[in-house]
C-alpha cells in the first residue's frame, strides 16, 4: 500500500516550496512583548511565531469560524458522549458532517470533491487535534483513517461523519470499518477522479 | 491611546497573499489584522489555560447537551465547576480568588467561543453573566459551574436564575 502519495490542494503549500516575503507591520507593544517573551520561552524566533500565527490565521480561523466551532474540555464532551448509545453517536457524526462539514467545504473550496474533502479534514486533524488523518492509495483502491483515542462512540461518530462526506456527498460505495481506536472507510476511485 | 512599534517579518508568500486579500474583506488595515491574529496567538492558541481544552462544532454541544434533563445538566456544570474550572484557578495560587476567577471566564468567553461574560456590581451585589446560544441546559451547566465555584469554594450564597441564552448569578457584596 502507498502510504507516501497525498493530496496538493489549497490547504497544502509547503514551506519549503514557498517564497518568502518581506512584511512590516506595526504591532501593539503588549502583543510585541508578548511574542518576544512567548520566543524567549520555546527557543522559536518571533518570525517563526508569527508565521505560524499569520499560517493559522489563513488556514484555519476563517474555516473554524464558518463551522461555529466552540471550546471545550475533553472530559465534558466524554462525559457527553457517554451519555449517546453507538447508533446515536453515529447518527450525531452524520448530522455534523451533513450540517456543519459540508457546507463549511463548499464554502471555502467552493465544490465538494475527493481533494477538497481531503484537504478539510488534514485541516481539520491538524487544528483541531482530536484525532491523526490517513489517506493510503494502491492502485484505485483508497483508504481514509481516522485514528483517535475517545473509544468506540467517537469512533461510531466520525464513521457517520466520514461517511456522510465520502458517501453521501461524493457518491462512493464505501466500506466501513469500526473499532476502538479508528474509523475507516475504504473505497475504489477512477485515478482520473481524484481531482474531481 | 496604544503605543505600537514597528516589526519586519520575513512571510510565506502565500500566507502573504492571503492576509492582504482577508484585510481587503474585512475592511481592516493589514496592522489590525494582523494585531488581532497575533494577539489571539499569544494569548488564547498556545496559553496553558487553553492546553487540553479541545474545539467542536457548536451544533454537536447543542444535540448533546439538548437530550440531558435540566437538572442533569446543572448537575453537569457543578461537576465540570469543581474538577475542572477549580484545578485550573488553582494552579500555581494558593487560593482561588474572585478576580483569578472572572479573568479566567472573561478569557475563556473571548476565545472559546462559547458564552459572553459580564460581571457588575449592582446595589451592593456581584452580577455575573453567561451569555449563550446553544439551547436552555447550558445555560443550566454554566449556573452549576459558577454555583460551585462561588458558593462552595468562596462561601457565597447565591442566587441564580436560568433562562434559553442566559444564566445570572448573584450574590451580596
Amino acid at each position: 500500500m502507498n502510504t507516501g502519495e497525498y493530496i496538493y490542494g489549497r490547504a497544502f503549500r509547503f514551506s519549503s516550496l514557498t517564497k518568502s516575503v518581506t512584511r512590516t507591520l506595526r504591532l501593539d507593544d503588549d502583543v510585541d512583548a508578548a511574542l518576544e517573551r512567548m520566543a524567549e520561552e520555546s527557543g522559536e524566533s518571533v518570525n517563526a511565531i508569527a508565521g505560524k500565527a499569520l499560517r493559522r490565521l489563513v488556514e484555519w480561523d476563517r474555516l473554524a469560524e464558518k463551522a461555529g466551532l466552540v471550546i471545550v474540555s475533553p472530559i465534558t464532551l466524554g462525559r457527553l458522549m457517554d451519555s449517546q448509545t453507538l447508533e446515536q453517536a453515529k447518527a450525531l457524526g452524520e448530522g455534523v458532517g451533513a450540517e456543519v462539514w459540508m457546507p463549511v467545504i463548499m464554502s471555502n473550496f467552493g465544490e465538494i470533491t475527493l481533494t477538497s474533502v481531503l484537504n478539510s479534514i488534514e485541516l481539520i486533524s491538524r487544528y483541531m487535534g482530536r484525532f491523526d488523518f490517513h489517506y493510503a492509495t494502491e492502485g484505485t483502491k483508497r483508504v481514509v483513517t481516522v485514528r483517535h483515542a475517545g473509544g468506540l462512540k467517537w469512533s461510531a461518530f466520525y464513521l457517520g461523519a466520514a461517511t456522510q462526506l465520502f458517501k453521501e456527498a461524493l457518491g462512493l460505495d464505501c466500506k466501513p470499518i469500526l473499532t476502538e481506536e479508528l474509523a475507516s472507510l475504504e473505497f475504489d476511485v477512477p485515478q482520473r477522479a481524484e481531482n474531481t | 491611546m496604544k503605543q505600537s512599534r514597528a516589526r519586519t517579518f520575513r512571510v510565506e508568500a502565500d500566507v502573504d497573499d492571503d492576509i492582504v486579500r482577508l484585510a481587503r474583506e474585512d475592511r481592516v488595515s493589514l496592522n489590525q489584522l494582523a494585531n488581532k491574529a497575533l494577539r489571539r496567538y499569544v494569548e488564547w492558541d498556545r496559553a496553558p489555560t487553553n492546553r487540553g481544552l479541545v474545539s467542536v462544532p457548536s451544533l454537536l454541544l447543542v444535540k448533546l447537551m439538548g437530550e440531558l434533563s435540566e437538572a442533569r445538566a446543572h448537575g453537569l456544570g457543578r461537576w465540570a465547576g469543581e474538577e475542572l474550572f477549580l484545578p485550573n484557578l488553582q494552579s500555581g495560587y494558593p487560593t482561588v480568588s474572585l478576580e483569578r476567577a472572572e479573568k479566567l471566564m472573561r478569557m475563556l468567553g473571548t476565545y472559546g467561543g462559547r458564552f459572553t461574560f459580564d460581571h457588575s456590581l449592582e446595589g451592593g451585589k456581584h452580577v455575573f453573566t453567561v451569555g449563550q446560544r446553544l439551547g436552555k441546559n447550558w445555560s443550566a451547566y454554566y449556573a452549576g459551574a459558577l454555583e460551585t465555584i462561588f458558593e462552595r469554594f468562596l462561601g457565597k450564597a447565591i442566587r441564580e436564575t436560568v433562562t434559553d441564552n442566559m444564566c445570572v448569578v448573584e450574590f451580596k457584596v
